[in-house]
């Protein structure tokens, strides 16, 4: 099979493991701050990976593969994430921000804060999924808004006042060693 | 007046119509306070573009990279027409698995209603769970078991546990049992490994052990909060 994948052009098993060597920290960093759980980001970035390679026939060589499959891990991340934790999900999509930290997600909370720094940890759920699909990952505002379900309002709306929060954050951030 | 939104939208280039842009371009390039406002904006996002490196977990890696393998094997995996008689195992265990699962969802849909358990971690149905010990015992018992099958023989054995236990998982996380779809998870790499004709007598060896743990200690979480189940109610 991975001989024959190659002769039409789709990407090898050799491919895949090599591209997990070299970027797969780039997706579980970018799961791991969508899901906020290592586990789920773990497992995000498995059923992305696995995605990919069922479906490597759309496969673009002329794009980069770690993109490519980047993009499906950030979808799976945000598949479990509506499945797995509803609580959280549909919460955030109401703009219901609820402070109370989870007993399962405290100590993924913590090594997030410490790794994302101060000034995301201000904000909302909402906010944070807006900022990192947009600032981060660099998706268009509408997209955003269909695989949220919501608005492109919404999608603006959460973006604005993330960005806010940050840039009050941004002095003690910057006095931070 | 162009407020710090509208900057926003701009520094994203995303959001806003052609004359809104323009507008907005014209505005930075001959009013000093929206370019000294613009200038400021650029500068915060730029600050926050790098949160610090995030590592995935070595065996994480390896994980992935086993699960392309694997599923680059389902692929290309030639069915054979024969059976040996090593495979009727894999048959019992399929048809046993199937007659728990059926008898444990008309008993268990019983149970669960004057039941309902409060563990969230593990299966509310308790047929689920049935079903799930049945499968567990037996493929304990099979990969423990000394055999002089073929490697094609342990590879279909390995493949059937390997898709009964995805049936499982799936189950498990329509169950939003999760824990247990991520065990599930787990052992298959390991499973595939085992299942690999390169794999060394002794490492094969030591993959049935590791299994064999994986699987009972799977079998006995299952039972220990059956049973705190069990006390509670």
């Amino acid at each position: 099979m991975t001989h024959g994948a190659q002769s039409r052009g789709l990407p090898t098993t050799a491919e895949f493991h090599a591209v997990i060597a070299d970027r797969s920290d780039r997706w579980y960093a970018a799961c791991l701050r969508i899901t906020k759980d290592p586990d789920l980001a773990a497992d995000a970035v498995q059923d992305g990976l696995l995605s990919a390679w069922r479906k490597r026939e759309q496969y673009d060589r002329d794009a980069s593969l770690d993109t490519w499959i980047h993009r499906i891990t950030i979808n799976a991340a945000l598949q479990l994430l509506r499945k797995r934790k509803p609580e959280r999900w549909l919460p955030m999509l109401e703009e219901q921000v609820d402070t109370t930290t989870l007993p399962e997600s405290a100590q993924s909370d913590r090594e997030l804060e410490a790794s994302l720094g101060r000034a995301l940890s201000a904000l909302s759920d909402m906010e944070q999924l807006c900022f990192v699909l947009k600032h981060l990952e660099q998706w268009r505002l509408a997209e955003i808004a269909e695989r949220l379900d919501v608005n492109v309002g919404t999608i603006k709306q959460a973006l604005f006042r993330g960005v806010r929060k940050l840039r009050i954050g941004m002095p003690d951030l910057r006095s931070t060693p | 007046m162009i407020d710090d939104d509208q900057l926003l939208l701009f520094y994203y280039d995303d959001g806003l119509s052609s004359d809104e842009r323009d507008a907005i371009r014209d505005a930075i390039a001959t009013d000093t306070a929206v370019a000294d406002r613009y200038r400021a904006l650029q500068a915060t996002l730029g600050d926050v573009g790098d949160f610090g490196a995030i590592r995935a977990p070595d065996h994480l890696k390896y994980q992935w990279q086993d699960a392309i393998t694997q599923a680059a094997r389902r692929e290309t995996a030639p069915t054979s027409p024969s059976r040996p008689t090593f495979l009727l195992w894999g048959s019992a265990l399929a048809a046993s698995l199937f007659v728990a699962f059926a008898i444990g969802t008309q008993v268990g849909s019983l149970e669960d209603t004057k039941a309902p358990t409060a563990v969230t971690s593990l299966p509310s149905n308790a047929a689920f769970a049935r079903g799930l010990q049945v499968h567990l015992q037996q493929a304990s018992t099979l990969i423990e078991a000394p055999t002089d099958a073929t490697t094609a023989d342990t590879a279909a054995l390995v493949n059937q546990i390997v898709a009964q236990n995805r049936l499982f998982e799936r189950a498990a996380e329509a169950r939003e049992a999760h824990d247990v779809a991520r065990l599930m998870r787990a052992i298959e790499p390991v499973l595939v490994r085992l299942a690999d004709p390169d794999v060394s007598p002794v490492e094969a060896n030591a993959l049935r052990l590791q299994v064999a743990f994986e699987l009972n200690a799977v079998l006995t979480k299952i039972e220990q909060t059956a049973s705190e189940v069990t006390e509670t109610i």
